[in-house]
């Protein structure tokens, strides 16, 4: 029984942990591709640029530029939450602003 | 987290990811992946220019392999002692360097981006194990340029849904690589099966 203490045994957890880790990497995997069929719409957040939020929300940049009241060739991809520190206001104020822009262009309801 | 590191990329741009991508090969836990899935998107909307995103990428990324390499060269025997002091980390590290021996550059390609996690300890075995510069460098630079290209261009082409793509990457990376891992402990404890066990287990290691 010397072997069960020995590297063998080191070995063998190691292959069950790998493939524990494997398994769990595949349960997300499968739990992230159902989540992404079934939600494919984001909440704004305060990291993204008016850029990235214009092209993901197909908005126009001078729209949303307008309700952030900024003028967009001052802002060359900066963050929501950068922008509302040189505002001076909060990330929710601006996101709420963007909402209610976005619903207005696509005519639904904020 | 995620969300500081996709903000750096916005108000940083390509040195910010430059940076990453460099210290991430030194096996610091950056999420420079989940940056570059970013900074695609960001080319895609008009943010940034793809010149500046590939080239600050690549630029980070060699450079951060060729520190790593010289790193290993340097440190080689006490770097290596450190680190077998984790029995698990030297299972990982014996494992990857036997197949370091084998197929060396094979190993370093993969690594850079199907096996992510393993880059940076493959960047530091390489040099400890003095394998020759040139046949490290080839297959390093050719890996990450494949590695840029999927990232960024998955973030160009996914970038409106970068979170869960971000996550869905990260996850199959995760899975590939447990499996490579699982794949050479397999391999191992075959070998071993066939054989018995071995009488002396620094038998055979005829370290240069």
């Amino acid at each position: 029984m010397k072997r069960l203490y020995g590297r063998p045994v080191l070995l063998k957890l190691a292959f069950i942990v790998t493939l524990a880790l494997a398994l769990a990497f595949a349960l997300r995997l499968g739990v992230g591709v159902l989540y992404w069929n079934a939600n494919q719409t984001r909440p704004i957040e305060p990291w993204m640029p008016i850029g990235y939020i214009s092209r993901s929300w197909d908005v126009p940049p001078e729209i949303l530029a307008q309700a952030l009241e900024v003028e967009l060739a001052s802002l060359p991809r900066q963050s929501l939450e950068r922008i509302a520190a040189l505002q001076g206001v909060s990330v929710t104020e601006l996101i709420a602003r963007l909402d209610s822009a976005i619903a207005a262009h696509h005519g639904t309801p904020p | 987290m995620t969300e500081t590191f996709f903000a750096l990329v916005s108000d940083w741009g390509a040195p910010a990811l430059a940076l990453v991508t460099f210290l991430s090969c030194l096996a610091l836990p950056v999420p420079s992946s989940l940056m570059m899935l970013a900074a695609g998107a960001f080319v895609a909307a008009g943010d940034l220019t793809v010149a500046a995103v590939v080239g600050a990428a690549l630029g980070g990324a060699l450079l951060g392999d060729q520190a790593g390499y010289q790193i290993g060269r340097l440190g080689g025997g006490v770097l290596r002692a450190r680190l077998d002091r984790n029995p698990a980390r030297a299972r990982l590290i014996a494992g990857a360097e036997a197949r370091m021996d084998r197929s060396g550059g094979v190993t370093v390609f993969f690594s850079r981006w199907l096996f992510s996690p393993l880059g940076p300890y493959v960047n530091l075995i390489a040099g400890a194990t003095r394998m020759n510069w040139l046949r490290f460098t080839l297959p390093a630079a050719l890996g990450e340029v494949v590695w840029v290209a999927v990232y960024v261009g998955v973030g160009y082409a996914f970038g409106t849904q970068l979170t869960m793509i971000g996550d869905i990457l990260g996850n199959l990376v995760g899975l590939a690589t447990s499996l490579a891992l699982a794949a050479v402990l397999g391999r191992a404890l075959l070998q071993r099966g066939k054989k018995g066990p071995k009488p002396n287990a620094h038998q055979g290691q005829a370290c240069s």
